[in-house]
């Protein structure tokens, strides 16, 4: 195979053995990495000889050169998994070194209560009930205590007792800022850069930068987003290509044991399945022939077989039932609190274990204006074990080193009281935490001021944690740009500084 | 230079900091001030003090330290700005403006010289470093007291994107006069053409080096024609007959295809499929989108209203007109009084932040959505770019983007959606003509849920008095309403008031639009009991019943959004910060909803002209711009609006004679629903960053022509589907394809995917199940108002919409944004949040997964099976083989098998030794072939 690089224009890989021209869709300046397409997933038993097929080598050891006797041979066998070199998904080599491989972000809806969970603020127990900043406000304390947890004494309250045992492991970011105080506007600006225009999502510029793992599964799964809040916007791929945009599972206002994904099963034997399979590919193959050329019916044929194995390989991650009774207990699966935030961390791990690049969980609703005393508890009680299994199991794998989590909400919540026992909306400082590849361990970057009102020393932008997002992933967020509408567009637009001090 | 990339709004973002909500009142005053003195600016006249300031304390430093860099003796103008004139100081450079008189935080010049910030400190730490304090100070007192400034003289307009050559971009010139017979054919393709379209195109062969492949087949060119046309597939007869007047009668095939198209063009189904292809255009969607996702149910009067358009050939001018200012034109009757109200809902769908809380911001992103669906769906322009700067590439300035949104800000526009959270945002609605006979959805109210209902509202208006009452002023509320409490009690008080308010005295409902109208030509004096709503044409705010408008008023007058007041109750009182006239200054503190206060006005509440707003923050507010229609982008020459909104100027100059895009524009989004592409492949972009006509005289002969004709789309289609090249096949040839792999040149029909509804509506048809008499309305129409899914108030499910199923064609499935009905979702149905002329086209594993195992499918296999069974009847699953499989291909591919098919096919009938399923199982592969989902 000649790989040919005109000047100015896209690669051209031409087929030594037919004169076909083969136009190499090219999303990413940096040369595609031809070297890594083999890669398999490791839970999965195949042949070594299998594994070194790429597709192209199956095509071309045909005699229509499509091949299709080769793809119904040996479908259904795990083999054509390898990732196609010239597919839009296949894994690309980055510009920078990766930290992190993989993602998995835990987004906290509704904005949780940076002063009552990791901002300790003694300053503003005392003063609680004296006037606070804004005209008739009061001060209002934390009810709940805090204390040193690790070797690195980060300072946690005790409403997040199991996560507080993983302390050196989190880097807490105390000084995070975003701009407007209203759920939708903040909530599509932290997965898009802009609640102002439409534009692709974090995992989908992920996965344009990086590609994916596993060819079998989505490289981007978004399991239960709001259907407000921008809706599709916050998982969507906008101007990227369709194929960046995010596999929804479930939605926010329904338990994930209830969610599914469309059309997965298969209503009639695998076998049966597969004979008619083999007559669509038939009359798909018939009409390359007759057309000689037609990359849109090779992209078809593929997309079935593809789904074929989906079908396979796609349930058997959603399975939890096969994980043990012991893991699905540290999860909290079957407890009252933590069953829902407990099947999605686990189904998190299943699917960046299966090569998923990148997984968003949403967990709602930490809007706390009111009854924050017992509100605010019960969302934490719904997070806090599944969320210390998810570490304490990526750990133990050995996954966390290179898989990056993110632990956010769209903004944090007022030091002064609204009402009685509740908080309102803050966005002039509000913490968040990550974990895993690449990031100091057990530190607290940034500060608020004495009451965590105001970010006072490093305020981090939204703009800056994309920024320093992609960088972990081995992505430069000036150059990870995507041309559109006459001019080249970017996640962080013209904002961003990544935040070198928290990186290892 | 990061600044110099400055995205359109991204700087707003870091503007719309609601600040008002925490800032003191004190910035109101201030900005009222820098408000005042910016309108001044005309004048300029100079005190003595003021003079001696500038020229003692201003012009010695910016000699001294700026001009070496920003001036017009400078060799390389440093940012594009020039600090030599006022005019070069106000205007400022590719950042924006130096200095604003009076705004501190608005004059880049002043933050540069406080090195506030890492980006931008000026003079640069090489050049002298930051100035002295006390230098600083008197910059910053200068700018304070307004910045005068004497310096006289027109800046050189320097900036880094200097757009002044881009007035030579090709679309901004007139359309050129074609000579069709001096087009120069070679000799090899002199034969070849059979109408004028075909001279154009064959031009360019030779030079290109390509040639053209062989006409399509006869059944393949029907199919094309019948999906192109109609969005459906030909019928078994119209297929036979097709076939069997192609081959008897070789010389009238010409004649044959003029027929079929003529048949086609006249049907219902060709206004739904082509209808269907505007409403991309117009982001047609039955939901506000964004943040809140509230329902439109009165949008599909405006989808009726475009398939009505199609179906009657409306001349596209007077399309243009209707939607832009459908209100404003004269009509003769009803009927079309109705139909020119609907028209302006094109305004009115547009993707909204009913949740924003700043009404004045609302009111400009408002604007802004009008703007751009407005200039892009029919110039094809990015004017939306200029909001907060000028255009970088296009030579649309931001003076020009306010001109507009001056016609915007003068016309209320009419969306409905009371079920906003507190009934923030809320719009009226235009109320139809009632002897125009429109079908209305809704079934009315009894006279005994009316009574209960104003009760139930009386209540809610009274709980509501005495929240606001005991929550103002900060005053702690004994009533044990928490916050949440009295928002949802202000939902429910404006959901109500909606309801009562339009219904007739009888309790039937009205018809009702979304829509636009003029705003009332001079500020609204406060709501007096009694006081009638001004406005001409605008259809009635929603009252308490019976406050609607032409009831007999009860004590407290008609509602205003935002601000209802309760039948016969006392006056609200009112915070220092209430709305009292027009222009309310940005940092006010607003009411927010949580505490259910009062929302402020958004200022603009009547016809006025818009200030510029710097870099598009409304913090920003700068001198006020006269409102009307850049020449660029109308009749060639600036139209200064002095009455009105400006609407109808806008929309005449639009398609006047002199405008060099709309007509292109159109013809060319024709010429890509018909090939695939467009000979502008931007079909959507015909600035600087679009592309270049492939055949600009073609393009401009197709443009004049189609002007001449009437502005008949319906010509233009048969003018194309006469021409040769339109019947090309879709073949591949080596040669060609490496001479001009994106076939630019035309030398064959391009292959494209069937869209979403195309894909469904077509596998319904072949099945025999499709039902081509849909119901009025909508499911949407029919769910009423509030949000889509959520806990609360909502109107219509997240599943009601994703599991839509009806036997209609797909243009009548709910088109809400963000949720799609399944059946549509894994072919990319339009996003609907911008003008969309080209639709994606993936190629994804979701789609086989749909082919393989949805139940739609699986139904429409079934019943196709079932048809064929009954048709060609036996006793086994093998019997009448050939029969069957002809008569299931013909319906589903509009062919004949070949030998092979059927071989495939005969192995899988074997296979299962049930009729039933077997055929199912058939006809379930003939769907899910690559072939189907292609027209070739």
């Amino acid at each position: 195979m000649l790989i040919e690089q005109k000047s100015g224009q896209e690669p051209i890989v031409r087929s030594t053995h037919r004169a076909i021209w083969l136009l190499v869709p090219a999303p990413f300046s940096e040369p595609h990495n031809f070297e890594s397409v083999t890669k398999m997933n490791d839970s999965k038993t195949c042949s070594r000889v299998n594994a070194l097929l790429t597709r192209r080598d199956v095509l071309q050891s045909t005699a229509c050169g499509f091949g299709w006797m080769a793809f119904s041979a040996l479908a259904g066998a795990q083999i054509a998994q390898a990732a196609d070199d010239d597919s839009p998904l296949a894994p690309k080599k980055t510009p920078l070194k990766p930290r992190a491989k993989r993602v998995i972000f835990l987004c906290m809806s509704g904005a949780p209560s940076h002063v009552d969970l990791l901002d300790y603020k003694p300053q503003l127990n005392r003063d609680s009930g004296k006037p606070g900043p804004r005209p008739g406000s009061q001060w209002l304390g934390s009810k709940w205590k805090f204390a040193q947890h690790g070797q690195s004494g980060l300072w946690m309250s005790e409403l997040l007792p199991q996560l507080a045992k993983h302390a050196d492991k989190l880097c807490v970011i105390s000084s995070m800022q975003t701009d407007v105080p209203a759920h939708p506007q903040a909530f599509i600006k932290l997965h898009t850069g802009t609640a102002q225009f439409v534009r692709p999502s974090l995992g989908a510029w992920t996965l344009y930068g990086l590609g994916t793992e596993n060819q079998n599964l989505p490289g981007f799964v978004s399991l239960t987003p709001p259907s407000g809040f921008g809706g599709a916007t916050n998982y969507g791929s906008s101007f990227l290509p369709a194929v960046y945009q995010g596999t929804r599972i479930g939605h926010s206002d329904r338990p994930i044991r209830f969610a599914s994904v469309p059309n997965l099963a298969a209503k009639q034997p695998v076998a049966d399945q597969r004979k008619e399979l083999d007559f669509i590919q038939t009359l798909n193959r018939e009409k390359l022939n007759r057309d000689s050329f037609n990359p849109e019916v090779d992209g078809v044929i593929q997309s079935y077989e593809l789904a074929f194995r989906m079908q396979r390989e796609m349930p058997e991650v959603l399975d939890l039932a096969s994980e043990t009774a012991a893991t699905q207990k540290a999860y909290g699966i079957g407890s009252e609190q933590g069953d829902d935030m407990g099947r999605k961390c686990l189904l998190a791990r299943r699917m960046i274990e299966a090569g998923v690049r990148f997984v968003e969980i949403t967990h709602g609703n930490w809007d706390h204006h009111f009854s924050l005393n017992t509100k605010l508890k019960q969302s934490c009680d719904e997070v806090d074990q599944p969320i210390a299994a998810l570490l304490a199991d990526l750990a133990q794998r050995d996954l966390l080193k290179d898989t990056l989590i993110v632990w956010t909400g769209e903004f944090g919540r007022t030091p002064y009281a609204e009402g009685q026992e509740g908080r309102d909306h803050n966005t002039k400082a509000f913490s968040m935490w990550m974990a895993g590849g690449g990031v100091k361990p057990g530190i607290t970057y940034g500060r608020s001021d004495d009451y965590g009102y105001e970010a006072v020393e490093n305020p981090v932008q939204i703009a800056d944690l994309h920024a320093t997002m992609l960088a972990i992933l081995g992505l430069d967020h000036e150059s990870l740009t995507y041309r559109h509408a006459g001019r080249d567009f970017r996640l962080t637009d013209v904002k961003g500084n990544v935040i070198n001090d928290i990186l290892i | 230079m990061k600044s110099h990339q400055q995205m359109p709004g991204s700087m707003m973002n870091d503007k719309c900091e609601w600040r008002s909500r925490f800032h003191p009142a004190c910035k109101v005053i201030a900005l009222l001030m820098a408000w005042i003195s910016s309108t001044a600016i005309g004048q300029e006249k100079l005190s003595q003090e003021q003079l001696q300031f500038f020229e003692a304390k201003i012009r010695p430093v910016l000699v001294d330290k700026c001009y070496a860099c920003h001036s017009e003796k400078a060799g390389e103008i440093q940012g594009g700005l020039l600090l030599d004139t006022r005019e070069g100081i106000r205007r400022g450079g590719d950042s924006g403006p130096a200095v604003v008189p009076g705004n501190l935080q608005a004059s880049l010049l002043i933050s540069a010289i406080q090195y506030s910030s890492d980006d931008l400190e000026m003079p640069p730490k090489d050049e002298g470093g930051k100035l002295a304090e006390n230098i600083i100070r008197d910059f910053e007192t200068w700018v304070r007291m307004g910045a005068a400034d004497p310096r006289d003289g027109a800046s050189k307009v320097v900036t880094r994107h200097d757009t002044s050559q881009s007035r030579e971009w090709w679309s901004y010139q007139p359309l050129k006069s074609v000579n069709v017979s001096s087009a120069k054919i070679a000799t090899q393709h002199a034969d070849w053409p059979l109408t004028d379209i075909d001279r154009l195109v064959a031009a360019q062969w030779q030079r290109t080096g390509v040639s053209p492949v062989a006409d399509a087949e006869p059944l393949v060119l029907l199919r094309r024609l019948r999906f192109d046309l109609t969005g459906l597939p030909p019928t078994l007869e119209e297929t036979a007959y097709f076939e069997q007047q192609w081959n008897s009668q070789p010389d009238l095939r010409n004649e044959l295809i003029e027929k079929v198209v003529e048949s086609l063009l006249n049907s219902r189904e060709y206004a739904e499929r082509w209808g269907r292809h505007w409403l991309d255009v117009a982001r047609y969607a039955e939901s506000s989108g964004k943040d809140a996702n509230l329902v439109y149910p009165h949008a599909w009067r405006y989808r009726d209203y475009v398939i009505d358009a199609f179906e009657k050939d409306k001349p596209f001018d007077q399309f243009v007109r209707e939607q832009i200012a459908g209100d404003l034109l004269p009509a003769k009757n009803d009927s079309q009084r109705a139909d020119q109200l609907i028209a302006t809902s094109f305004l009115a769908i547009g993707e909204i932040p009913i949740n924003e809380r700043n009404p004045r911001q609302f009111a400009v992103d408002l604007a802004d959505d009008q703007i751009a669906v407005v200039t892009q769906a029919f110039l094809g322009q990015t004017a939306a770019c200029a909001r907060c700067h000028d255009h970088r590439f296009d030579p649309i300035s931001q003076r020009d983007y306010t001109a507009l949104a001056g016609i915007f800000l003068s016309t209320e526009t009419k969306y409905g959606t009371p079920g906003a959270v507190g009934g923030r945002n809320r719009a009226g609605l235009v109320e139809l003509p009632a002897n125009a006979g429109l079908p209305v959805v809704g079934s009315g109210l009894s006279s005994a849920e009316i009574r209960q209902k104003q009760q139930k509202l009386e209540r809610l208006q009274q709980q509501q008095r005495s929240a606001r009452a005991q929550r103002a002023n900060g005053g702690q509320a004994t009533d044990g309403l928490s916050d949440f409490d009295v928002v949802r009690i202000s939902t429910q008080v404006s959901q109500l008031e909606f309801e009562l308010g339009y219904v007739n005295d009888d309790g039937s409902a009205k018809a009702l639009a979304m829509g636009v109208s003029d705003r009332p030509s001079s500020t609204p004096q406060p709501r007096r009991p009694g006081a009638n709503r001004p406005g001409p044409g605008g259809g009635p705010m929603p009252g308490g019943r019976p406050n609607g408008p032409g009831r007999p008023q009860q004590p407290g007058g008609p509602m205003r959004p935002g601000g209802p007041r309760s039948a016969g109750g006392p006056a609200q009182p009112r915070g220092p910060m209430q709305p009292g006239g027009p222009m309310q200054q940005p940092g006010e503190p607003m009411a927010g909803d949580q505490s259910g206060r009062r929302m402020r006005s958004s200022g603009f509440e009547s016809i006025a002209d818009s200030p510029l707003f710097l870099r598009g923050s409304i913090e920003n507010v700068g001198e006020a711009v006269p409102r009307g229609v850049p020449g660029l982008l109308g009749s060639g020459t600036d139209i200064a609006i002095r009455q009105g909104s400006g609407r109808l100027e806008l929309a005449n100059a639009l398609v006047s004679a002199e405008n060099t895009l709309t007509s292109r524009v159109i013809v060319n989004r024709v010429w890509h629903w018909m090939f695939g592409r467009g000979l502008v492949e931007s079909v959507d972009n015909f600035g600087t960053t679009g592309g270049q006509p492939s055949h600009p005289e073609l393009l401009d002969y197709l443009a004049t022509r189609f002007v001449q004709n009437g502005w008949s789309i319906k010509q233009l289609i048969r003018d194309i589907t006469l021409s040769r090249v339109y019947r090309l096949s879709s073949n591949y040839d080596e040669t060609c394809f490496a001479a001009d792999p994106d076939n630019t040149m035309l030398w064959r029909h391009n292959s494209r995917r069937l869209e979403a509804e195309e894909i469904r509506d077509g596998m319904l048809a072949a099945s025999g199940r499709l039902n081509r008499q849909p119901p009025p309305g909508s499911l949407i129409g029919r769910a009423g108002d509030g949000p889509i899914g959520g806990e609360r108030l909502q109107a219509v499910t997240l599943e009601q919409i994703e599991g839509a199923a009806n036997d209609f064609r797909s243009i009548y499935l709910p088109a809400t944004r963000s949720v799609k009905p399944a059946l549509l979702s894994a072919f990319d149905p339009p996003d609907n949040s911008a003008t969309k002329g080209a639709r994606d086209a993936t190629n994804v594993p979701a789609q086989a997964l749909f082919m393989l195992n949805s139940d739609f499918v699986a139904e429409q296999s079934q019943a196709l099976a079932d048809l064929a069974l009954k048709a060609h009847p036996g006793a086994s699953p093998q019997a009448s083989f050939d029969e069957r499989l002809r008569f299931v291909f013909r319906q589903v591919l509009n062919r004949d098998p070949s030998q092979a098919e059927s071989m495939a096919a005969k192995s899988l009938v074997k296979a299962n030794g049930n009729s039933r399923a077997a055929w199912t199982s058939i006809v379930r592969g003939l769907f899910g072939a690559a072939e189907f989902r292609f027209v070739d």
